[in-house]
């Protein structure tokens, strides 16, 4: 039991002794109360008179003390006894209700990785993270945390990569895989190669992001805090006028105490903690709560930003589709079959690294030393010569470019990819990328969310962009986009000022349309910095459907914040009237001052209960 | 550089700000930020500190803010 504790079960004994045995002697009933007194307040004395020194004169513990002392001075001693008592005891309670709701928060947020099993020669040697270096090998046993990102060189296993994208599913992992630090071995021990360093290891990144969120404040906050700075010295001030202004009108003598004592409830009343303490707490566990789902909020502001989105814009490419190009259709426009149009095709993508070459068959079986001069123009297309005939494969823009005249198919299932034999075009290969799968079902929360307004933006032809808007059911498009074409249609949509728009992006190719944007929401790439230091929300599992979710728990977060604000205003409005007319005793002052707090704190915590349950 | 403790005991904003100016006035600090959500105190040296001294420093100073307040070092 801690001495806090102690100190105020001691004291609570002794000032109830006091009041029931009601002893005469003055001056034995006094030492009684004093001593209950002192147990309890010795320390805020001491604190009080530090800020004294310090000049500081509206500090809480001083103003309690005044009241109290003041409560002995009227020969109340019962009262000034009871005042520092309970303001004891509301302090205590508040500090543990603020510490569970800090541990309900950071058990969401995952936490550092401690250590790490460094393998040397055949040793195994705990380390700091923070000292291995990049090509070390670890061991990461059954059950443990991943604690730097590292590739798997021994070993098979699954992993719970909950912390880092919500995802309850296990991954399943293979030699050359690339895992990422924060998640769980859960399967056999597998042996590893770090690929970077653990500050710049993905847990790092998350958890850096969260405890920098602090530092966002929000509007909310930046309210309150100024609101708290002018509210106690006006109050305080006040007091003054409520102590002396009525016995002076009224006459001094017979009615001074008891302005005196209107006056120190006054001052008990004059604490803003209520305020200053839970708003920054539901601001908090919002964000702690986003990041259980795998949604990293970077500042209160965002929160609240999000909580108004009432317009949201998807780059299409990797966002609302898997960025994954596959083989829609392949058409012959001359006497060699389908078959070999693809055939040829694939051998000429063999050699391409372009995200376009993996719709092809990389492990096609074909006599390398048949083809030579193999030319990639990036963007454009590739030729080889098979067998001395040379072949050329890519967009119409590239065709002109080798005087090879070419048709220009409006295909809305894809890019069109003409292959050429010679200088003659012999059929194409439409490659289409795909949805992702929630889509729908992601669309349809954000409706369910009263937005109403959602946009795709694409650098693709109209008609690929018009059928999948279509399906999935988008009604406005902006396609043939250049970046600098995202960016104009961007601030034109934005034009509007009750517009607050959110737009979805990968992070990596559309910085600028990230950072202008009221909102910019980059899907997956934890590990990319860009994303990271650009967008104001990353969502780490690369999850549609955790757009809804993030909008979900901003708005309730923004709810609750609400609800401490009004709630702690009224109650403190109303013991200042009710103080005035003489009604409110101080002991039941600084009850509604503290336990207005430990309400508005428990009150906090209710977002995470919410969202536990609704898991 | 950046310097990271951990603050136990701080449960109120206004003692987290107040915390910050009387740490402001240890001359090797830039700045400084004393956090009560996350318990931590972000400071940012204007040269490179011995981590030991720096922290009986800050410890010194803070214990004589608030005898309640616990620094720790991470």
């Amino acid at each position: 039991m801690d001495k806090k504790l102690i100190r105020i079960i001691l004291s609570s004994l002794i000032f109830l002794v006091g009041v029931i045995l009601q002893i005469k002697i003055w001056w034995v009933n006094l030492i009684i109360f004093l001593a209950a007194y002192f147990i309890v307040s010795f320390k805020i004395i001491i604190k009080a008179f530090k800020n004294i020194m310090r000049c500081k004169f509206f500090d809480e513990n001083l103003l309690m003390l005044i009241a109290s002392i003041g409560a002995f001075c009227i020969n109340e001693y019962a009262e000034g006894v009871l005042v520092i008592l309970l303001y004891s005891i509301g302090e205590y309670l508040q500090s543990k209700a603020l510490k569970k709701s800090r541990n309900a928060i950071s058990m969401l947020m995952k936490m550092k990785p401690s250590y790490a099993n460094l393998k040397i020669g055949n040793e195994i040697k705990i380390t700091e993270p923070s000292k291995v270096e990049i090509g070390n090998v670890l061991i990461i046993k059954k059950g443990e945390k991943i604690p730097i990102d590292c590739i798997v060189t021994k070993g098979e296993s699954f992993l719970d990569i909950s912390s880092l994208t919500g995802e309850s599913m296990p991954k399943n992992v293979k030699i050359g895989d690339e895992i990422l630090s924060g998640s769980i071995n859960l399967g056999e021990m597998i042996e590893v190669k770090t690929i970077r360093k653990f500050e710049d290891s993905a847990i790092s990144k998350i958890l850096s992001l969260i405890e920098n969120s602090n530092q966002k404040k929000s509007n909310t906050e930046k309210f309150i805090t100024k609101f708290a700075k002018y509210y106690t010295p006006i109050v305080f001030m006040l007091a003054v006028v409520v102590a002396f202004i009525p016995p002076l009108i009224l006459g001094f003598s017979n009615t001074f105490s008891t302005w005196l004592y209107r006056a120190l409830v006054f001052l008990v009343v004059s604490c803003p903690c209520a305020l200053v303490i839970s708003i920054p707490l539901s601001f908090f566990g919002g964000i702690g709560t986003a990041s259980k789902y795998g949604i990293l909020i970077k500042g209160s502001e965002y929160i609240e930003k999000l909580a108004k989105v009432n317009k949201i814009i998807f780059d299409k490419t990797g966002t609302l589709t898997k960025g994954m190009f596959k083989i829609k259709k392949v058409v012959s426009l001359s006497d060699v079959t389908e078959e070999e149009i693809l055939r040829i095709s694939s051998i000429l993508e063999s050699f391409s690294d372009h995200p376009i070459s993996k719709a092809f068959d990389k492990t096609i079986i074909f006599d390398k030393s048949q083809v030579v001069n193999y030319k990639e123009n990036i963007g454009y297309g590739i030729s080889a010569e098979i067998r001395n005939v040379r072949y050329y494969l890519g967009s119409n823009k590239f065709m002109e470019k080798n005087k090879i005249k070419s048709y220009d198919i409006k295909e809305k299932l894809g890019t069109v990819l003409y292959l050429s034999k010679q200088k003659r075009i012999i059929g194409y290969i439409i490659i289409g990328d795909e949805l992702k799968d929630n889509i729908k079902i992601a669309l349809k929360n954000i409706y369910e969310q009263n937005i109403n307004e959602l946009v795709m933006i694409t650098g693709d032809n109209f008609e690929i962009a018009h059928s999948i808007a279509n399906e999935i059911g988008i009604s406005k498009i902006y396609a043939n986009q250049l970046p600098e074409d995202k960016l104009k249609n961007l601030e034109k949509e934005m034009k509007d000022k009750k517009s607050v728009v959110a737009y979805v992006g990968d992070g990596v190719n559309d910085v600028p349309v990230l950072v202008r944007s009221d909102i910019g929401i980059s899907m997956g790439n934890i590990g990319s910095d860009s994303a990271i230091e650009f967008s104001d929300v990353v969502i780490a599992n690369d999850d549609i459907l955790s757009i809804a979710t993030g909008i979900k728990i901003a708005r309730k977060t923004i709810k609750i914040a609400k609800q401490n604000i009004i709630f702690s205003l009224c109650v403190k409005i109303i013991a200042i009237i009710l103080s005035t007319m003489g009604i409110l005793n101080m002991w039941l002052a600084i009850f509604a001052d503290v336990g207005v707090t430990f309400l508005a704190i428990l009150n906090s915590l209710r977002l995470i209960k919410r969202m536990n349950n609704t898991q | 550089m950046k310097v990271i403790f951990k603050i136990e005991g701080l449960d109120c904003p206004v003692c987290a700000s107040e915390l910050d100016n009387e740490l402001l006035k240890i001359k090797e600090i830039e700045t400084v930020k004393c956090d009560f959500l996350t318990q931590k105190v972000t400071i940012e040296t204007k040269n490179s500190v011995d981590l030991d001294d720096f922290f009986k420093i800050c410890l010194k100073r803070v214990k004589k803010f608030d005898s309640d307040i616990k620094l720790v070092k991470e």
